[in-house]
């Protein structure tokens, strides 16, 4: 749609949004969104600032009431392994998400939950964007708000795997700081947490107190190794201090 | 950038004599072709080092002395330059300078050596020898004048923080690679990793002594990194090389560099003189790597202190919340000097990007995502190596 917010991603990097495109056009592909590195990419870039992420492509999707999932389906149309599934030469990650009841989250631990409601919510909330390339032709795909990104984030922040912990956890930490620091200035971003799904913003406060803000200092040597911008303890605690506070109010 | 901080001390004796005095021996790195820009350098740190201290002023009066100030007393000094000096080596500087005051500007100088010198000092006041070590200490002498700066760290760090992993260079004293000599051979033999350059040819390339670049190449053999046919060892000759990648300076500059001015700044050349490159993520993404950086604030290697000095005052300093591009010198002069055109456009399009093999060691510097890209890295362009 042309009223859609635009994205230009860098010359060379064209062969993602084939990758995007030939994912959508996939016969029978369900609705996806866009989260993870490259989201977080794009929305820091949209706001002025340098970002690094690698080249997959992690996606959000509807889940089937009848098979095949969307993982599938991708794997047989474009002729790979569901894992790791590859879709014109570019790893994609997809997580399937549900619409989720209160009654089901409480048999849930509180990683899962919070991975059930960010992911869907994120899915929900996202806004078709147009991606483009200099000089190639657009690909409109929904992108994750700022505020479903970190939500979604936190998860992969606050209960990684042993394995994520050990090769990711600066990265992870860096994607959620950049986004706090560059759209929760005004509040807004707490704000629009604050007005997702229940007990998300408690949830997303816990994990940002407990990650960056119970040792900033440690937080903010562990994302220096991975940003392209430096980054003191000062401005780890000026940035996530009234995000939580915002997100508890 | 480049402020001298950790000031513990300085200590001004005002009873001097004002004679001063100029000329003196000439260049001691005359047999080297990078000689006047090694000279240049070490003349720039002195000079930033001494701008940062009350009471102390260090200036270039000619092509190898400076004018240095301690209070009221003013005398000419010879810069010599060396990576590292010891005891035996300050004897042969004494032999080879009978006459005048000196300034040695070196990376390391050994405690015997610096007795030595002050020893000598005491008993020939008219041959008066003073000397930046660049891991701690700027010492001037001259009669009664004596004005002395320690501080912890290298010479021009900066005290603010660096991104991307990136450290400023500082001597290393361990490990097998422990210099620019070390770090010129070992970037040397992964550019080429299949025809060993000789040792000659890498000292000639990179401006040291063949003995430096001999000494080097004899560390890496005795750490296994290179093979008995002179080949590299790799990946692990890249991983060594990645530990001590480190720019002797970063700063973040306000405006992009148009071709004119790159120009003008002697920026722009053959592929193999020396010259400005492009770095960053968008030249890594030119040549293959996997990797989506948002943001077009480009990383660009100058050669050394004096180009990126010429470019900083260019392109107008600037702070890492507010900056255009990033001026770095790069860790060897090869970086300069093995220029490449990228296989796609990558801007500022004038400038040539540098080697892939200077763009890994860049996203090695980032311990996740920068390693992650890197294992997905298999450069397309048959012409070269995958060497990490």
């Amino acid at each position: 749609m042309s009223g859609d917010p635009v994205m230009i991603l860098p010359h060379g990097s064209e062969f993602l949004l084939d990758a995007v495109r030939a994912v959508l056009a996939t016969p029978g592909m369900s609705d996806v969104a866009l989260v993870g590195g490259l989201a977080v990419t794009l929305h820091v870039a949209a706001a002025g600032d340098d970002h690094r992420a690698t080249t997959d492509i992690d996606l959000v999707t509807a889940s089937t009431t009848s098979p095949p999932e969307a993982v599938e389906l991708l794997a047989a149309a474009h002729g790979s392994p569901p894992h790791p599934l590859q879709v014109a030469g570019v790893r994609v990650d997809l997580i399937s998400t549900h619409p989720f009841a209160a009654t089901t989250l409480d048999t849930l631990s509180d990683a899962d939950q919070l991975f059930a409601i960010s992911h869907r919510w994120a899915f929900e909330q996202a806004v078709p964007t147009q991606l483009a390339t200099r000089g190639s032709p657009v690909v409109t795909v929904p992108v994750a708000t700022v505020a479903g990104v970190v939500a979604a984030k936190s998860h992969a922040l606050g209960y990684p795997t042993a394995v994520r912990r050990a090769t990711k956890r600066a990265a992870d930490l860096l994607d959620l700081f950049r986004l706090v620091d560059l759209y929760d200035r005004d509040g807004s971003l707490a704000a629009a947490i604050v007005a997702g799904p229940d007990e998300l913003a408690r949830r997303v406060a816990t994990v940002a107190e407990t990650e960056l803000l119970t040792n900033p200092a440690l937080a903010a040597h562990a994302m220096a190794l991975a940003s392209l911008a430096p980054i003191s303890t000062d401005a780890v605690i000026d940035a996530v201090e009234p995000f939580v506070a915002g997100l508890r109010a | 950038m480049g402020a001298y901080h950790e000031v513990s001390s300085v200590r001004l004796l005002s009873d001097i004599d004002h004679t001063g005095r100029t000329g003196g021996p000439m260049n001691d790195q005359a047999t080297s072709t990078r000689a006047p820009r090694r000279l240049d350098d070490a003349i720039e740190v002195a000079t930033q080092i001494a701008a940062a201290v009350r009471g102390i002023d260090l200036r270039r009066d000619g092509a190898d002395s400076v004018t240095i100030r301690v209070g009221p007393s003013a005398w000419s000094a010879t810069v010599v330059t060396r990576d590292a000096l010891s005891i035996g080596g300050a004897r042969t500087l004494i032999d080879r300078h009978p006459s005048g005051a000196c300034l040695i500007v070196a990376h390391q100088i050994s405690a015997d050596a610096k007795d030595f010198l002050a020893d000598h000092n005491e008993r020939h006041p008219g041959r008066q020898w003073s000397w930046l070590d660049q891991r701690g200490e700027l010492a001037l002498h001259h009669g009664a004048a004596i004005g002395v700066v320690d501080r912890a760290g290298p010479a021009h760090r900066d005290p603010a923080p660096l991104p991307g992993g990136w450290r400023l260079a500082a001597p290393i004293s361990g490990g097998p690679i422990r210099g620019r000599a070390g770090i010129g051979y070992g970037v040397a033999l992964l550019l080429s990793p299949t025809r060993a350059p000789s040792i000659r040819e890498v000292a000639r390339r990179i401006g040291m002594s063949h003995g430096a670049v001999g000494t080097a190449s004899l560390l890496l053999r005795e750490y296994g990194l290179v093979r008995s046919d002179g080949r590299p060892q790799v990946p692990e000759l890249f991983e060594a090389v990645a530990k001590v990648w480190q720019p002797p300076r970063v700063t973040p500059v306000r405006t992009v560099p148009s071709a004119a001015v790159a120009a003008r700044l002697g920026a722009i050349g053959a592929a193999d003189d020396d010259g400005w490159c492009i770095g960053g993520d968008n030249a890594a993404l030119a040549w293959g790597a996997p990797v989506m950086s948002g943001g077009s604030r480009p990383w660009i290697w100058v050669p050394d202190l004096a180009s990126a000095r010429r470019a900083e005052r260019a392109l107008v300093v600037g702070s890492w919340d507010d900056h255009a591009a990033v001026i770095a010198v790069a860790p060897t002069p090869l970086v300069g000097t093995n220029r490449c055109p990228p296989p796609r456009p990558v801007p500022p399009e004038f400038l040539p990007t540098a080697h892939p093999v200077f763009l890994a060691l860049e996203l090695a510097q980032d311990p996740t995502r920068g390693r992650e890209i890197l294992a997905g890295w298999q450069p397309v362009e048959t012409e070269f190596t995958r060497v990490w």
